[in-house]
C-alpha cells in the first residue's frame, strides 16, 4: 500500500487577498484567505497549498510571514506555500510558521542551485519545485516551461524527461505542475501530460490546471498514476463537496448562469 | 491544576508553529529550548520535524544542545517526543548522513528507493497499524488510523519496544514507537488529527 492520492486545494493570494485566475491573470477577488482556510480545511482535503502571486504583478517586499502565520494557525491540515522565495532563509522562515512544504517558483530557472541549498536545509521531502507549463501541442505531447511576469508568459525550456531528472537530482522532492494553458478553464486535466508525468517522474507530482472533482476520481482509479495528485482551485473545490456545507455559495452558484457570473460572487467573504 | 511543561527544540530550521499549537491544544504549557539550561524544569522535550537529519544534528551541535539533550533524555529519563526527523535523531543516522544520531535505537535509517516504478519521498496520508507482537500496553486491536507522512528515510526493521506502529510504502517500515521514555513518530502527529490527539493523550497520561 502506498500513500493515498492527494486531493489538494490551491489558494492564490495577491497582496493579502484571495483571488482566482484564468490563464494566470487575476480575474476575480474571492474574499478573505483566512475564511477560505477555515472553511476548506474542514472538508477532508489532503493538503492545502497557498500561492502568493503578488510577485507576478510587480515588486514585493519579501514574504508576508505575518499572513502565513495567521493562516497556518487556523489550518489543521498539511499546508504548502509558494511565492517570493529567494533564499534558504526565506524557506526556513516559512517552515517555522507551521508550514510543511515550500514550493519554489520560477526563481529556480535562473538559480537552480537554490533547490539544492533549500533541500539540504529542510530536506527534499519538503522542497517542491513549481513548473509553469504551457502546451505547444497537446496532441503531439509537446510542453514547455514558462515564466510569468506582469501578465506576460515567456516560454523557456521544453518539458522533458531529462529536465525532470535534473530537478530531482538537484533535490526536488516533489513537482508542482501548473498547467497554464488550462488554468481556470475547468476543461479537465490534460491526459497526455498526466501520462508523461506518471512515466517520467520518480518523485510525487501535483498537477493543477483545469482540474475538476471528477478528475480526482479518474486519477485515483488509474494504477499507473500512483504518484500523481490533483490540485483544485478554490472555486473548483466549491463545485464539489464544499458545496453542501456552504449554502450561500450554492445559492450564488445556482443563480449564476455563466462561469464569469459564478466568479463574480465573493465566495469567501464574511 | 498546573499544565505539564513541554520544551520544543528550536534549532532554527524546524516547523515550530504546528507542534506548538498541537501542544497548546493538548493541555501543555510550551517553551522553546535554545540552550542547555532550558532543559531544566521540563516535563517533556519535543523534537519537531521538517528538516534534513544531517542539518538538524549539525545545528544541535553548533548550539551545544546535543550533549545536554542526550544527558537529559538518556541520563535523567526526561520524556522525549520525536516527530519525523525527531524520530530519526534517535537512530545511528543513515547511510547518507555524515553525522550520527543519539543512537538510542541501534539501527540506521534507509532511504526509500526512487525510480520510475517507486515514488519517493513518501508524501501524503497512509495507514498506521499497531504491531501486536510489540505491544505491552492495552491498546485496541483495531488500532488503525490515517496519518500524514512527509519523509524520504525510514527504519525498515521492526525492533523490541513497548509499542510499535508500522506502515507500508513499497515495504513495511516503523512509523512510530515507544521505548522507555522515548516516544517517536515518523508521521506528523501535529497534522494527523485523531491519531495525533490519541498519542498526545497517551503521553500526557504517562507524565
Amino acid at each position: 500500500m502506498r500513500a493515498e492520492m492527494r486531493e489538494i486545494v490551491n489558494l492564490k493570494i495577491r497582496l493579502g487577498e484571495l483571488v482566482d485566475t484564468k490563464d494566470f491573470n487575476v480575474v476575480q477577488y474571492l474574499g478573505d484567505p483566512l475564511n477560505a482556510v477555515k472553511v476548506l480545511s474542514s472538508f477532508d482535503y489532503a493538503e492545502l497549498s497557498l500561492f502568493d502571486i503578488s510577485g507576478r504583478y510587480g515588486r514585493v517586499n519579501g514574504i508576508d510571514v505575518q499572513l502565513i502565520n495567521r493562516l497556518a494557525k487556523w489550518c489543521p491540515i498539511p499546508m504548502s506555500y509558494a511565492g517570493n522565495i529567494a533564499s534558504v532563509d526565506d524557506a526556513i522562515s516559512i517552515i517555522r510558521c507551521g508550514i510543511e512544504k515550500i514550493a519554489l517558483g520560477q526563481t529556480w530557472i535562473n538559480h537552480p542551485q537554490l533547490i539544492s541549498d533549500i533541500s539540504r536545509a529542510i530536506g527534499s521531502q519538503s522542497t517542491s519545485v513549481i513548473l509553469n507549463v504551457i502546451s505547444r501541442s497537446e496532441a503531439q505531447c509537446h510542453w514547455a516551461v514558462a515564466t510569468l511576469q506582469h501578465g506576460l508568459i515567456r516560454e523557456h525550456i521544453p518539458l522533458t524527461f531529462d529536465l525532470i531528472q535534473s530537478l530531482v537530482t538537484l533535490g526536488a522532492g516533489e513537482l508542482y505542475i501548473n498547467h497554464v494553458s488550462r488554468d481556470g478553464s475547468r476543461e479537465g486535466l490534460d491526459r497526455h501530460l498526466c501520462d508523461f508525468l506518471a512515466k517520467s517522474s520518480p518523485v510525487p507530482v501535483i498537477i493543477q490546471g483545469g482540474a475538476l472533482e471528477t478528475c480526482v476520481s479518474y486519477v485515483q482509479s488509474k494504477a499507473e498514476y500512483a504518484g500523481l495528485s490533483v490540485a483544485l482551485s478554490s472555486t473548483a473545490s466549491l463545485y464539489g463537496r464544499s458545496r453542501a456545507c456552504l449554502p450561500h455559495c450554492t445559492k450564488a452558484l445556482k443563480r449564476a448562469k455563466s462561469t464569469e457570473d459564478r466568479m463574480s460572487h465573493n465566495l469567501f467573504s464574511n | 491544576m498546573t499544565k505539564p511543561l513541554a520544551g520544543i527544540l528550536d534549532v532554527g530550521v524546524s516547523n515550530m508553529g504546528a507542534p506548538r499549537r498541537m501542544l497548546d491544544l493538548g493541555g501543555f504549557a510550551t517553551r522553546l529550548v535554545t540552550n542547555a539550561n532550558d532543559f531544566k524544569k521540563l516535563d517533556l522535550v519535543v523534537c519537531p520535524g521538517v528538516s534534513g537529519l544531517d542539518y538538524l544534528i549539525c545545528e544541535l551541535k553548533r548550539l551545544k544542545i546535543l550533549d545536554s539533550l542526550f544527558e537529559a533524555v538518556s541520563g535523567r529519563g526526561l520524556p522525549y517526543l520525536g516527530i519525523c526527523a525527531g524520530l530519526q535523531l534517535l537512530t545511528l543516522g543513515s547511510e547518507e548522513t555524515k553525522r550520527e544520531g543519539l543512537g538510542i535505537i541501534p539501527l540506521k535509517c534507509e532511504k526509500f528507493p526512487s525510480n520510475k516504478e517507486r515514488i519517493s519521498p513518501h508524501i501524503g496520508w497512509n495507514t498506521v497499524t499497531l504491531n501486536p507482537s510489540f505491544s505491552l500496553r492495552e491498546v485496541s486491536n483495531n488500532w488503525k488510523y490515517k496519518a500524514y507522512f512527509l519523509h524520504s528515510y525510514a527504519i525498515k526493521t521492526a525492533f523490541e519496544s513497548d509499542l510499535l506502529f508500522q506502515t507500508t510504502n513499497e515495504y513495511e517500515f516503523v512509523s512510530g514507537f515507544k521505548i522507555r521514555n522515548f516516544w517517536a513518530m515518523q508521521f506528523h502527529i501535529e497534522k494527523s488529527q485523531i491519531i495525533g490527539n490519541e498519542i498526545l493523550t497517551m503521553i500526557r497520561t504517562e507524565l
